[in-house]
């Protein structure tokens, strides 16, 4: 059986082609626009780039924000549902899955099968989230994939103690002005989203084998940072940014049914 | 009127601002008065008795703006409290004569002193409702707090009440409330020919008219919704709980039907159905009310309940109502219903009953993130 | 950074308060295996409890002494880990990690201050002050820790009330009654034994002792330059004040204190040497963080008044029925802090004798203590006493003086931004001085 996966992002939409061997391909494309119309590009550009034929697809899941808007699909599941799916069918020993997403992070517990259980989404505002980061980017001119990196060489000095990202710019700007290094201040930021993440985790309960996805999985202090924090082995997947079309494709082969 | 005609009048009449509602009645009651209630609990037969309209007073909802209001609270309390205040500042509760404010939490008795100092002209009464069960002397006490509201309603408003008149207002708030608890017998029957939706509004209007019109409505409604011809549907019913203040946005309530949820209990408008049958007794009209405040009464987050696990009348209402889930839905800040959460949660996990949290606001008017929440937990139970 | 520190403490008594108080800052020396310990709200009047010489703790003061040890946000998150909401009551957060801990290690947790809080055998709680109190040991012992609760229901008059009106007055005083009678009569039947009447006309006659001396310090304090600051008062007077009530040693302490701030005014010894701005606190005060009041002594500035904890006047009461001299002090206390404008404390009713002062009585502080300004901190999880604060404000601007309003927590300390709240006090003083040197220019 092959399915396919679909999910739409802040700003891009990852599609993920899935057979019974395994992953057939994957796409990550910047797209943004109507959902519909996104959806159908993303897919069809990636079946080009495959070599695949729309035939030769089964079932079609989507996921992400609108996905109750992509008419091509045959039925849509949360992000949570496919996040879980996806980590899961990498590494079957995991039960924790930690998505940071361009507007939050998600934390959901799931069982041996890779089914969610609970859940739990972070809490009052974007201070945990992939905007914060690519605001902080911004602030100290520096490239976002460089960010991860930069932040390992940081001391533990700086300590943002804001809950609100308004208030942990004005800190950042604070210290900026103090002449603090870019790695201390990164690693700083990285301490506190992921103090955030902790704090969502807690209220579902950590369990191993924590799973880090999503696109700030890339981020290796953020990852660092998280092992120190829950004192626990953090695994991330190769491309950990397909996780939720991973899922959906994966949910889409089973009989449960479409919505 | 057809039942469709009833909820559709229903409908209208909850976007209507207080102050609307309250002069309506008025040119149809010249010279009578009206007196608004905060949640939770509404004292609605003393104000009845006294030959005056009780209104239910529940904020602005998704209707105002908070110009005036926020700057005068501070960021971490409840919008219900706020979007009262504005409602004064705004004008829109003009028409009102009196409000009664009680002792549910910090934020709201401070609101009743708010309303005082800046509403100066209209009559504020607060209720120090008491908080111990157990003790003896606390439905007398209770009693004798309804009997200092009905003495102020005399002083400042020139309406007394007599013994009579409160049996009489007993009466009659006994049989809406019969109505009310048919009307969620037959929505736990069948939810496929009553939505949540329409089941609120109809609560809503209830507790915006007289009772003497609200009953006949609801008369209506339950002999006719019966014929409606629906087919059940396959979704998950669930219990929503901790919505007894402020109240979820009508969006919020359509979220969780399309969301796949049918609704087959809940807490919202709590406070005018806080009576669990008829109020007992024979004899002094005061003592029974207030007995039965203490005795005849919901489980609520707004007390301190020592006598049974906060759980066991959750646990109840699920089993009664035939759900397989809860989704405690609290107001945002609210202190009541979050520690209760905790406490409830527990017993609902040892149960094996599932259940989600999520937070609302009554001025929410885009539900993304919740419906995601709600959608996923419903998924997860029908189809993972 | 953060930079929380503790207090500098300007009083030698206050300095010695650890040995002069033993009976409190000993007392898990003091503690007997399976012995009947009761733990006790701020409400509950420690005068019944010396009655029945029934051993106590404080949970809400341990909750100030584990986040100045810093170890109240680690609780608080083990709190929100088991669904507590971060909106909710740090205290009760603190305790209910505590708890949870306690239960899970089996005995007292190591990272616990002072050996942690002795084993309950009884929980005593009161509705006076706030709300979440009648949540609070209703979650404890549902959920932790199955102990015989009895929770004190003190009903106080709407701040409107006719208070001298004899029927208000009987209403009111009924309930109390009863309320205390039956917190008696719990204690009775959970202890075997009857209360020890003369105990508790002792203590009642020594917190009439306790209190006067207290107003007294207050007085004082009203002095140029002021000898004691509102961190001397948290450090040193809320322990003997809120837990001590009715003891002799707190008397002892109390007038010693109250020799030292007479000795001080006398000589003309202030807090700090050099005194540019007097200040009203109102709430209750980063306890994680009391070094914040030094550090705006640095800045010139001290605070003479505030509004946390308060008592007032004496009272009279007659002490041949101590239980209705308790009852009739609380009535008395209420309706002197009513007829001083009680229109942002509708919890001022509490056995246990303190709550905050009136709107009538702040404004009078702006002339009796000099004040130039207003520092408030709202504290995000306590909205009972960060109620009221700008209706306070715009009281203050018509006596004349600015206020400034922070935000932060009393226990939490995750939610203190020092750069942004040290920045917002800079400000507040600089505009202070700038209004002088206005007014100086004008006149």
């Amino acid at each position: 059986m092959v399915t396919a996966g679909i999910d739409i992002g802040h700003e891009s939409v990852n599609v993920v082609v899935l057979h019974d061997d395994g992953i057939l391909g994957h796409a990550t494309l910047v797209i943004s626009g109507e959902v519909g119309a996104a959806a159908r590009l993303a897919f069809e550009t990636t079946l080009g780039r495959l070599g695949v034929a729309r035939a030769s697809i089964q079932r079609i899941f989507a996921t992400g924000v609108g996905r109750e808007n992509v008419t091509l699909a045959d039925g849509h599941r949360t992000q949570m549902l496919s996040h879980a799916r996806g980590a899961h069918w990498w590494f079957p020993g995991a039960r924790t899955v930690v998505d940071v997403g361009a507007e939050g992070n998600r934390v959901m517990r799931c069982d041996a099968r890779g089914s969610l259980t609970d859940f739990a989404l972070n809490d009052k505002c974007a201070a945990g989230s992939g905007v914060f980061l690519e605001t902080v980017a911004g602030m100290l001119d520096i490239p976002i994939a460089d960010m991860g990196a930069l932040s390992l060489r940081g001391s533990s000095d700086v300590v943002l103690t804001s809950t609100c990202a308004v208030f942990a710019e004005s800190e950042i700007v604070a210290e900026i002005h103090r002449g603090t290094p870019r790695e201390d201040i990164l690693r700083g930021v990285n301490d506190s989203i992921v103090s955030r993440i902790a704090a969502t985790s807690r209220r579902v309960g950590i369990e191993p084998d924590l799973v880090l996805t999503g696109g700030v999985a890339r981020n290796a202090g953020i990852v660092q940072a998280l092992r120190e924090q829950l004192e626990m082995d953090v695994a991330v997947p190769e491309h950990p940014e397909i996780t939720g079309a991973l899922g959906a494709a994966l949910l889409a082969r089973e009989p449960a049914g479409a919505a | 009127m057809t039942a469709e005609a009833i909820i559709e009048r229903c409908r209208d009449l909850v976007t209507q601002p207080l102050g609307a509602v309250a002069e309506q009645w008025k040119t149809r009651h010249p010279g009578g008065k009206v007196v608004a209630v905060y949640p939770v609990w509404a004292p609605a037969e003393v104000i009845h008795a006294a030959g005056m309209l009780p209104l239910s007073l529940l904020g602005g909802g998704t209707s105002v703006e908070l110009t005036h209001a926020d700057a005068r609270f501070q960021s971490f309390v409840c919008s219900i409290a706020k979007s009262t205040l504005e409602l004064g500042f705004q004008g829109l509760v003009k028409g009102v004569d009196g409000f009664v404010y009680s002792n549910i939490c910090d934020v709201a008795r401070n609101l009743s002193s708010i309303y005082q100092r800046n509403f100066q002209d209209v009559f504020v009464e607060y209720l120090h409702l008491p908080q111990n069960s157990t003790s003896p002397s606390v439905a007398v006490y209770c009693a004798s707090e309804l009997r200092r509201l009905a003495a102020g309603f005399e002083q400042a408003l020139g309406l007394g009440v007599t013994p009579m008149a409160l049996s009489k207002s007993i009466d009659v708030y006994n049989a809406l409330r019969a109505r009310l608890r048919a009307f969620y017998a037959f929505r736990i029957a069948e939810p496929q020919k009553l939505s949540t939706v329409d089941l609120y509004v109809v609560l809503r209007a209830a507790t915006l008219v007289p009772p003497e019109e609200a009953i006949p409505s609801l008369d209506t409604l339950l002999a006719e919704l019966p014929q409606r011809s629906a087919r059940p549907r396959d979704r998950l019913r669930v219990v929503i709980e901790g919505a007894f203040c402020e109240q979820p946005p009508i969006g919020l309530l359509e979220v969780l039907e399309e969301a796949g949820c049918y609704v087959v209990e809940d807490d919202l408008l709590l406070g005018w159905r806080w009576i669990t049958g008829d109020v007992a007794g024979e004899g002094d009209p005061y003592d029974r009310l207030g007995a039965a405040y203490v005795n005849q009464a919901v489980p609520s987050s707004t007390r301190h309940e020592g006598r049974e696990h906060r759980s066991v009348g959750l646990i109840e209402k699920v089993r009664r109502a035939n759900a397989q889930a809860v989704i405690f839905m609290p107001a945002k800040f609210c202190e009541p219903a979050l520690f209760d959460y905790v406490l409830m949660r527990q017993g609902l996990e040892r149960a094996g009953i599932p259940h989600m949290l999520v937070e609302f606001e009554e001025k929410m008017w885009t539900f993304e993130r919740t419906r995601n929440e709600i959608e996923t937990f419903v998924e997860s139970m029908m189809f993972d | 950074m953060t930079e929380l520190r503790r207090a500098t403490k300007s009083l030698d008594t206050v300095r010695r308060a650890r040995e002069m108080l033993g009976s409190y800052y000993k007392r898990a020396e003091r503690r007997r295996e399976g012995a009947p310990l009761a733990w006790c709200m701020a409400g509950v009047p420690s005068e019944v409890l010396q009655a029945f010489d029934l051993s106590c703790e404080w949970p809400e003061n341990f909750g100030t002494v584990c986040a100045a040890r810093g170890v109240a946000a680690e609780l608080c998150e083990r709190a929100e880990g088991e669904g507590y909401s971060q909106d909710l009551c740090s205290y009760v957060r603190n305790s209910i990690g505590y708890v949870s801990r306690l239960l899970e290690l089996g005995q007292v947790p190591p990272e616990a201050p002072r050996g942690g809080l002795g084993t309950a055998t009884m929980l005593l709680g009161s509705g006076a002050l706030c709300d979440p109190r009648i949540k609070w040991f209703q979650s404890l012992s549902s959920q932790y820790l199955p102990l015989p609760v009895f929770h004190i229901d003190p009903m106080s008059p709407p701040h409107d009330s006719h208070v001298d009106d004899p029927r208000i007055e009987a209403h009111y005083k009924e309930i109390l009654s009863e309320t205390l009678h039956e917190q008696v009569a719990f204690l009775e039947r959970t202890l075997g034994r009857p209360m020890d009447t003369e105990r508790l006309r002792a203590a009642l006659g020594n917190a009439q002792e306790t209190i006067a001396l207290l107003w007294e310090i207050q007085s004082l304090r009203r002095a140029v330059p002021c000898p004691m600051g509102s961190e001397d008062f948290f450090t040193g007077g809320v322990v003997p004040l809120l837990f001590m009530l009715g003891e002799r040693d707190a008397v002892e302490y109390f007038r010693c204190l109250r020799d030292e701030v007479r000795d001080r005014v006398a000589r003309g010894v202030g807090v700090i040497p050099d005194e540019r701005f007097r200040l009203l606190w109102m709430g209750i005060p980063p306890w994680y963080n009391l070094g914040f009041f030094n550090s705006l002594g640095e800045l010139g500035a001290v605070f003479p008044a505030e509004t946390s904890y308060y008592v007032g006047a004496p009272v009279e009461i007659d002490l041949s029925d101590p239980l209705e001299a308790l009852v009739d002090r609380t009535w008395k206390r209420a309706v002197w802090i009513t007829r001083w404008g009680a229109e942002v404390i509708p919890e001022n009713l509490s056995p246990s004798g303190f709550s905050q002062p009136g709107t009538r009585l702040i404004r009078q502080w702006v002339h009796d203590y000099r004040l130039d300004g207003a520092v408030m901190h709202r504290t995000r999880s306590c909205r009972a006493v960060s109620w009221g604060q700008i209706h306070i404000k715009n009281q203050l601007e018509e006596e004349g003086i600015p206020s400034l309003i922070f935000e932060s927590d009393m226990a939490d300390p995750r939610s203190w931004a020092d750069t942004i709240i040290m920045g917002q006090i800079q400000g507040f003083l600089e505009a202070i001085a700038a209004g002088r040197r206005e007014r100086a220019r004008a006149s």
